[in-house]
């Protein structure tokens, strides 16, 4: 069944996953299945919809979201019962949640990140899916975060969904993120956000349109004071 | 105490409660499974340890219609023992509440089965998760057909005909209007079956029925010692309803009437519930499934609410 004839589009939940390597994409395409190490999982890996991110590793279809496939089903197993032909891997005994799939379509259009960002998983809608026009707009926001998005997108700040940086052997997770000619400003309502050096956190308190202007002017002082936002 | 809620989660956006698709689209319990491990990372991110299952957690598998869902359970005994060991390790009490359409004293027969082979299919999941006894399956009387003592007995046999496995985790709970905690304690002296009290149910057959604290006490002693019991608690919505209703000259107006005693509230008054723990001191220790429209909100703004207005009861009873 093509994905767009799926009824009910609005309750269709998505999962964004990376395709790394290209056996792993000629797994998904050839036998049905996607693998997730249990230890590695994601918060939120239920999906009726798996939908795929591609790496550099597959230069054709880097940095964007191309396909998509129904799920059929999640099952529990061993690396080595996934991948017999490398039964002394250091992981072989690590379980992984197979993903079953059904036939994988191309979207309607590919979703790009503008960024060339690494991406590890994205839980979405469908709905949200076909419409998208690049990565940012797949994330599913409770509304006081998705107000503060509104109002940054707004302002022409290109803000970064939950953008992860390594640096200096430590890794972040910026909750907004605007990227900035030098460095750049973290946003998001938690009081407090570990950020890499160099880089302002905002934190912006969600209770009314006078504290989100409050909290859009610092933003931009700060945005400002780092050589203004990187297009 | 643990206070629990059914089903929806509203506190995180994107947490579905089981599959949802329609036949056509080949939904399947493991992807259900696969919700239900995302919603138990919310609840233990929560420090919530009670939790109802939807009981579509697996699609269509008692259709008589379709055999291709028919073997769900078997297929993921795998995954269904991983999720009952999270849940083990989160001291996660859970539990299923079959809809209304499960009606095991129904006159019909075919209604009865059916609604036999359910309360079977949710005791095997239960099962399969290697839950201990306090994961119930929680179930009404149902309906009364001729009168009243013949639905009971109705009921009496039907459970007797039911698997062993389907006994052992069925739990009754009295209703509003047609079986009280006086019917349903009347079936527990014939069967043995444990007894939710509904509290909200319990009021409104009155005080005359049988006290609050009175049912209380009732319910939870029918409970073996070595196991918790659980009841529901909901606080009755107050709502003005406005309904639209024709003249007696054809015209549609919009006519104001009262809330219904029966329907669930948003949250949980919290005054109502800090005056039932204070009815329910001395009392055998006991979990509770909130019965509220607003589900895991609801849960956090009652534990919150009772630290606030009584620390006292909150130590008491190890709320939150």
């Amino acid at each position: 069944m093509p994905l767009v004839d799926y009824r009910e589009t609005e309750n269709i939940r998505a999962l964004v996953v990376l395709v790394n390597n290209a056996r792993d994409w000629d797994i998904a395409r050839t036998q049905g299945w996607y693998r997730i190490p249990v230890s590695r999982a994601p918060r939120q890996i239920g999906a009726d919809v798996l939908a795929f991110y591609f790496s550099r590793a597959l230069p054709e279809l880097a940095w964007a979201v191309h396909y998509a496939a129904p799920v059929l089903g999640y099952y529990l197993a061993p690396r080595r019962e996934l991948l017999p032909e490398e039964p002394d891997h250091p992981r072989a005994d690590d379980l992984y949640h197979r993903v079953e799939i059904g036939p994988v379509e191309p979207l309607p259009h590919p979703i790009p990140s503008l960024r060339l960002r690494r991406i590890t998983f994205i839980p979405t809608t469908l709905d949200r899916l076909l419409a998208a026009e690049e990565i940012n707009d797949l994330w599913v926001r409770e509304p006081p975060e998705d107000k503060l998005w509104r109002v940054l997108k707004g302002a022409g700040l290109h803000p970064e969904e939950r953008l992860e940086i390594q640096e200096g052997g430590v890794e972040y997770s910026v909750p907004i993120a605007i990227l900035c000619a030098r460095g750049g400003v973290g946003v998001g309502l938690v009081e407090r956000a570990a950020v890499p050096d160099g880089w302002a956190y905002v934190h912006a308190p969600s209770n009314d349109a006078e504290a989100w202007a409050r909290t859009l002017a610092r933003v931009l002082a700060e945005v400002e004071r780092r050589g203004g936002p990187r297009p | 105490m643990r206070l629990g809620f059914a089903v929806k989660v509203l506190g995180r956006p994107n947490l579905k409660s089981h599959d949802t698709r329609r036949w056509r689209n080949a939904p399947h319990l493991s992807v259900s499974l696969a919700y239900l491990r995302d919603i138990f990372v919310y609840l233990a991110e929560q420090d919530v340890h009670m939790y109802r299952m939807s009981s579509d957690v697996a699609p269509y598998v008692t259709h008589p219609d379709m055999p291709q869902f028919h073997t769900q359970i078997a297929e993921c005994s795998t995954e269904l023992a991983a999720l009952g060991e999270v849940a083990r390790e989160q001291a996660l009490r859970v539990s299923f509440h079959p809809s209304q359409y499960i009606v095991l004293n129904a006159e019909d027969e075919t209604i009865a089965g059916k609604s036999g082979q359910d309360i079977l299919a949710q005791a095997q999941i239960l099962d399969a998760m290697g839950m201990g006894d306090e994961a119930v399956v929680v179930t009404h009387v149902g309906g009364v057909y001729d009168d009243l003592e013949t639905s009971r007995e109705r009921f009496v046999r039907r459970y007797e005909e039911l698997p062993e496995l389907a006994r052992r985790r069925l739990v009754l709970e009295n209703d509003e209007s047609s079986f009280s905690i006086s019917d349903t304690y009347w079936i527990h002296r014939r069967t043995g079956i444990r007894l939710v009290l509904d509290t909200l149910h319990s009021c409104n057959c009155g005080w005359d029925e049988m006290p609050l604290p009175e049912a209380l006490a009732l319910a939870l002693n029918t409970w073996p010692a070595d196991q918790t019991p659980k009841i529901h608690f909901s606080s009755p919505r107050t709502e003005l309803r406005m309904m639209t209703r024709r003249d007696s000259e054809g015209n549609r107006r919009q006519v104001p009437l009262p809330p219904r005693w029966t329907q669930h509230s948003d949250y949980i008054n919290p005054f109502e519930f800090i005056r039932f723990l204070e009815d329910a001191r001395g009392l055998r220790p006991f979990d509770v499934m909130l019965e509220a429209k607003a589900k895991d909100l609801a849960l956090l703004r009652l534990r919150g609410d009772v630290r606030r207005f009584r620390p006292d009861l909150a130590e008491e009873f190890s709320i939150g």
